[in-house]
């Protein structure tokens, strides 16, 4: 089973005259274990392609796909359990939440995704551990570097073995060190738990990871 | 996931304890106002509803202690009527109004209180004190007891000599449950209070205790029938009476203490809350963006008011604990009598409102886009 389908996608952000059609009929699949760079200018519609891969946005046209089940003709709860279970976000930021401690943040996610506290409990120690950061789980976000924060971004968004794993930036806000480090962890994670990763970037440094690039200029995938 | 959610959507700690502060002295305020109402309620009740009285006799339009007065009155004469009726065991003036009371002090300022009056056949006549805290009865009549709240604020102790009615008397006991707030009850002998008051021969009210074997309502339709002037009421009743008169000066004023206490606490919480979604935005954005339901965050923010309201709730609720025993032990002036029923009620009071106070701010939930989580 093919973890992420886009067929024949279209998105229109805004109303009205500002209407502006973001995404033209994108077709996309990505395969397990695979490792997808999308590239392209401020604006070209990256991030909406993630969100509407995400589930976080519904497309006016097209359909997606994810862990072999349609997005966006069924319920909305049944929509957001989908995605929960089957997506795990990076940001450009770490997004990790203040108030809650690294092992927290990463527990929480797994609730949302559906597991059971103690299936979350060892899927965190274990991704902890595998970044070499368990020594900080009991540390709050504030507590941390730029680059252990987005590290643990990488294993919050890994815990519940997601088949599909996007990321937005995830290297755009660290110094050239940190966002080596970050990309490698995310690569080998990904590769480790055989999920689809898509990273939308300008950080040429993250190619190396990349098993395949797209384009996309102006919504439209570039041949 | 709750515990999770809650966690992380907990808002700035100096501003959540002072929202907290704030639901506390809002609950004890009104704890406060109840609990002097149904001490005020209480202390009437505790005196009109004396186990030893059956009937009290009352002129007509006097149908409870507050109306009753130094203006309609019940001649003595008729008391010797009152006890020939069948099933009348014992019937007893009392004679009750407003009459100053100094203290004697040699040292420090001389202290002036206007009291309660009730004067009563010495020593054990039906009307005197319900509950003594300290001392005796009075047996002569230069010998009085008083409220323990009034012999706070006259500085003087048993034993000790005041001024009441132009003569010096010694207080024999202290009375409790006589404290109705604005003032307080001092009890005398009846002749000496009717001499000093233009009231001799009279009486405010004639109390009865009846034969054990005697019909209640035959003997009321008996006195109401042979004293036109008269009526007559069930130690029940007149207890009725008494706190119906006392609600309505009180009820008001409870009623909107209460209403301005839950709004300053409504608002207190609706504000914290709005502050907390509209300071954790960001956050919330994120949680939606990784799948937790609208719904699910705001169970997160709800639950973060119920326990805000309820911290607020009981620290209030222990504050007016503490509050009364210092009072007790400072101040006796001021009587609170701290029922656990009016507590329950009024800490789910403010609970509830905690709760439904937040409800605005969590209906914003559903405007904040996941996409933000994007946005950096």
């Amino acid at each position: 089973m093919i973890p992420l389908v886009l067929d024949g996608v279209s998105k229109t952000r805004g109303q009205g005259p500002r209407a502006v059609k973001v995404l033209h009929e994108i077709s996309l699949s990505v395969n397990a274990g695979e490792f997808v760079l999308l590239e392209g200018p401020s604006g070209s519609g990256k991030t909406t392609l993630l969100a509407v891969a995400g589930g976080i946005l519904t497309p006016e046209s097209g359909k997606v796909f994810l862990d072999g089940h349609q997005l966006h003709g069924n319920s909305r709860g049944l929509d957001r359990r989908r995605r929960a279970k089957a997506v795990g976000l990076v940001f450009q930021r770490s997004n990790l939440l203040p108030q809650l401690s690294i092992r927290e943040n990463l527990l929480l996610m797994g609730r949302i995704a559906g597991l059971k506290v103690e299936e979350a409990c060892r899927e965190a120690e274990d991704l902890l551990r595998r970044l070499d950061l368990l020594k900080l789980k009991d540390r709050y976000p504030h507590e941390l570097s730029c680059g252990e924060e987005q590290r643990v971004a990488v294993a919050r968004a890994l815990i519940h073995r997601p088949p599909v794993v996007l990321a937005d930036e995830p290297t755009g806000n660290l110094d050239s060190r940190a966002g080596q480090i970050v990309a490698e962890s995310l690569a080998e994670l990904a590769k480790v738990r055989n999920s689809a990763v898509v990273v939308a970037t300008h950080d040429i440094r993250i190619a190396s990871f990349a098993s395949r690039r797209i384009k996309i200029e102006d919504g439209r995938i570039q041949p | 996931m709750l515990r999770l959610l809650t966690k992380s959507l907990r808002g700035r700690r100096i501003r959540t304890w002072l929202a907290v502060a704030g639901v506390a002295t809002c609950t004890l305020l009104v704890i406060v106002i109840a609990s002097a109402y149904r001490s005020v309620r209480t202390a009437m009740s505790d005196y009109a509803g004396q186990a030893a009285v059956d009937l009290w006799i009352a002129p007509q339009g006097a149908d409870n202690m507050i109306r009753g007065s130094f203006v309609s009155f019940i001649p003595l004469a008729d008391i010797d009527s009152l006890r020939a009726v069948p099933g009348v065991a014992v019937a007893d003036p009392i004679l009750q109004g407003f009459l100053p009371v100094k203290s004697l002090k040699s040292n420090g300022p001389q202290k002036r209180l206007t009291l309660l009056t009730v004067g009563f056949r010495l020593p054990d006549g039906l009307g005197g004190p319900p509950a003594y805290i300290k001392g005796r009865a009075p047996r002569a009549s230069d010998e009085v007891a008083l409220d323990k709240a009034a012999a706070y604020r006259l500085s003087v102790a048993v034993g000790d000599t005041i001024e009441f009615i132009d003569r010096k008397v010694v207080v024999t006991g202290l009375t409790t449950g006589t404290n109705i707030l604005a003032t307080q009850f001092i009890f005398a002998d009846f002749d000496r209070v009717a001499s000093s008051s233009d009231a001799v021969g009279q009486a405010s009210f004639v109390l009865i205790k009846l034969a054990p074997e005697a019909e209640r309502e035959r003997i009321i339709q008996t006195i109401e029938k042979r004293f036109p002037g008269l009526r007559a009421y069930a130690r029940e009743d007149f207890v009725e009476s008494n706190e119906r008169e006392v609600s309505a000066g009180f009820v008001p004023l409870l009623s909107l203490v209460t209403v301005l206490g839950v709004g300053a606490a409504a608002l207190l919480v609706g504000l914290l809350i709005l502050s907390v979604v509209d300071e954790r935005r960001g956050d919330i954005a994120v949680l939606l963006a990784l799948g937790t339901g609208a719904r699910a965050v705001g169970r997160g923010v709800l639950a973060q008011a119920t326990v805000l309201s309820s911290t607020g709730a009981l620290i209030g609720v222990a504050l007016s604990y503490g509050l009364n025993a210092a009072l007790e032990a400072a101040l006796p002036t001021i009587p609170l009598r701290i029922s656990a029923l009016d507590v329950a009620f009024i800490a789910l009071l403010f609970i509830m409102t905690g709760l439904g106070a937040s409800l605005a701010p969590v209906a914003q939930l559903s405007a904040i886009d996941p996409l933000e989580a994007f946005r950096s």
